[in-house]
């Protein structure tokens, strides 16, 4: 409850706690890389294995976890805004189960054997779908609505993964849904990247101008519509932000549970519960955990290499719990 | 600036909620909207701020319907306090009341200091000076309707409607909400405010509405309005009537059965 930091100084906090974090996500690895080597091979610009494993594996990972990270965390700050619940999460409007499905089908069919490019793009598509149905069922105005939508179509999705890892022809395909659908930023590449980013700009963007109006949201829709805010627009950038950024994050790391629920939440009491200051802190909060929980991943020895989405849930449940028990009237109101 | 509100009609389940009602209200006057439950008075107001739609009829601001007004225009022209006075998020007094200057600044910009003066005025005005660092979730009733009271004076608009300023305070706090009213359309702004104390009604506004099944059954001074016929025949109760001084005074006695 208490706010120790200045808004300026906590943003400072969070940026220098992303940008540490982006630095161990370059230099820990299989094949480790030191400091030095790190600068030697920007200084020199020669090619080389270390500069490969750098440029070509390292680079695009840690690029795509401060995104990913940041885009779960950021609309999951947005929707609880807008559905004025802290329990929302980019899962509960449904985007990231119809995204997983529209990988899932990508997979399921052999096409993103031949086309790999089909499996983000499949699933892209599927949450703007998911997006569109969810509009076209909820009522405007009608937070609840929406949740009840979101869910249907989340568990819609959930059910059709389930077939199509049931109905699948060979282990191997429904192998790979299954490591897919757990989560994880292995091995991607730069292409990967640049097919996510447009859509994360322009969720991003959606998502920034949510801002204000969510503030004016906290005294409830009738105060918000009298102020001159309009609802239904207010709800497509809410929607449609969630389904740009998520889906685009998920079309590339698979199902992300648990940063876009517990970062805003955390966050929260520390900029004064003002929805439009949670969200460039949760964005930068969001970062900085991924890009930690994807080095744990490979810190943590194990036969193959863990999934991101199994460390995030695992390590942040229980301390979620333990917040969660330790202030039950600070966090509830 | 006028609010004139033409032959406003509602359609409900059964019967309309509001059947052509037409009010106006002028700057500098406070305007009670009274009638027993259900008469349709949360409607009007919420038709008159653009938050609910009217099936028929119109509203008009100096003549200029508010349909034909941006969300931001409407905003700055009519400030609201609705009758739910939940705050979702642990805010502090201050930041609540700042709310109501959101019409007056675009983007991402900080508040001006035109704004700032507006908040510590609104906050002065409902005497919550003290409460401006408190967090929202630890004030009493009183407290908290004060403060969302100087949320919607903040907006500084020509007019405000608020949908039962007074219900839940204890008597020194709906003196005080009523005094606020008073004072505020005393400076010039036109306030209309749903009521459900009949005594506060007879003795604060300058003009009452009395509204009933949606039909406006009366309008103009209370004496006029809250007379014994229509006590009996829309509240279907018996009042007892006297004067302090030259100040008439209404206090609801009995059921008629």
């Amino acid at each position: 409850m208490v706010r120790a930091w200045s808004y300026p100084s906590l943003l400072a906090g969070l940026s220098l706690a992303t940008l540490l974090a982006f630095a161990c996500s370059l230099l820990v690895g299989p094949s480790g890389i030191g400091l030095g080597e790190l600068i030697a091979v920007l200084r020199s610009g020669e090619t080389s294995t270390v500069s490969l494993i750098l440029w070509e594996i390292r680079l695009p990972r840690a690029l795509l976890g401060t995104l990913i990270g940041a885009s779960l965390a950021l609309s999951g700050a947005s929707l609880q805004g807008y559905l004025r619940n802290p329990l929302a999460e980019p899962g509960i409007i449904g985007v990231s189960n119809a995204s997983a499905l529209g990988a899932v089908i990508a997979i399921y069919t052999g096409l993103s054997l031949r086309y790999p490019l089909t499996l983000p793009l499949f699933a892209i598509a599927a949450s703007l779908i998911a997006v569109l149905i969810l509009q076209s069922l909820a009522h405007a105005g009608r937070s609840l609505t929406l949740i009840l939508a979101g869910v249907a179509i989340s568990s819609l999705c959930g059910a059709l993964t389930s077939l199509a890892l049931s109905l699948s022809p060979n282990p191997f395909a429904s192998l790979e849904i299954v490591f897919w659908l757990l989560g994880s930023i292995t091995d991607r590449s730069m292409t990967h990247l640049w097919l996510m980013l447009p859509f994360t700009v322009v969720g991003w963007s959606l998502l920034a101008l949510s801002a204000r109006p969510l503030d004016a949201l906290s005294l409830g829709a009738e105060t918000a519509i009298s102020l001159g805010i309009d609802m239904s627009r207010l709800r497509w950038l809410v929607t449609l932000g969630t389904a740009g950024s998520v889906g685009a994050a998920t079309a590339v790391s698979g199902v992300i549970g648990f940063v876009g629920l517990v970062v805003p939440h955390l966050l929260r009491p520390l900029v004064g519960y003002q929805p439009s200051r949670l969200l460039p802190a949760s964005a930068l909060g969001g970062a900085a955990l991924l890009l930690t929980a994807d080095v744990l991943v490979r810190v943590i020895a194990t036969q193959s290499e863990l999934r991101l989405g199994v460390v995030t849930a695992l390590i942040g449940v229980p301390f979620f719990f333990y917040l969660v028990t330790r202030s039950k009237t600070a966090y509830i109101s | 600036m006028n609010l004139e509100i033409e032959a406003i009609s509602v359609a409900g389940p059964t019967r309309p909620i509001l059947d052509r009602v037409s009010l106006t209200l002028r700057p500098g006057e406070l305007v009670g909207l009274v009638g027993p439950n259900g008469a349709g008075k949360s409607t009007l107001l919420r038709v008159a701020v653009g938050v609910q739609k009217q099936d028929a009829g119109r509203v008009l601001l100096d003549g200029r319907p508010i349909s034909r007004m941006s969300g931001r225009q409407r905003a700055r022209a009519l400030a609201y306090l609705p009758q739910d006075r939940r705050i979702e998020w642990p805010l502090t007094s201050r930041s609540v009341v700042t709310l109501g200057r959101y019409p007056h600044h675009n983007g991402f910009s900080p508040p001006a200091e035109s704004s700032m003066r507006a908040v510590d005025k609104a906050m002065h005005a409902v005497d919550a000076d003290v409460l401006a660092d408190r967090n929202v979730t630890v004030l009493s009733g009183g407290e908290r309707t004060r403060v969302l009271l100087a949320r919607a004076l903040a907006v500084e608009a020509p007019l405000l409607l608020a949908d039962e300023p007074v219900a839940g305070l204890d008597p020194y706090h709906q003196l005080h909400v009523m005094e606020i009213l008073r004072d505020t359309a005393r400076l010039g702004t036109g306030v209309l405010a749903v009521l459900h104390d009949l005594s506060l009604a007879m003795r604060y506004p300058d003009r009452l509405v009395l509204l009933c099944e949606g039909e406006v059954i009366a309008d103009g001074p209370p004496r006029d309005v809250l007379t014994r016929r229509n006590l009996e025949q829309v509240y279907r109760i018996s009042a007892v009537h006297g004067m302090v001084g030259d100040l008439d005074y209404l206090l609801p006695w009995s059921r008629l059965t």
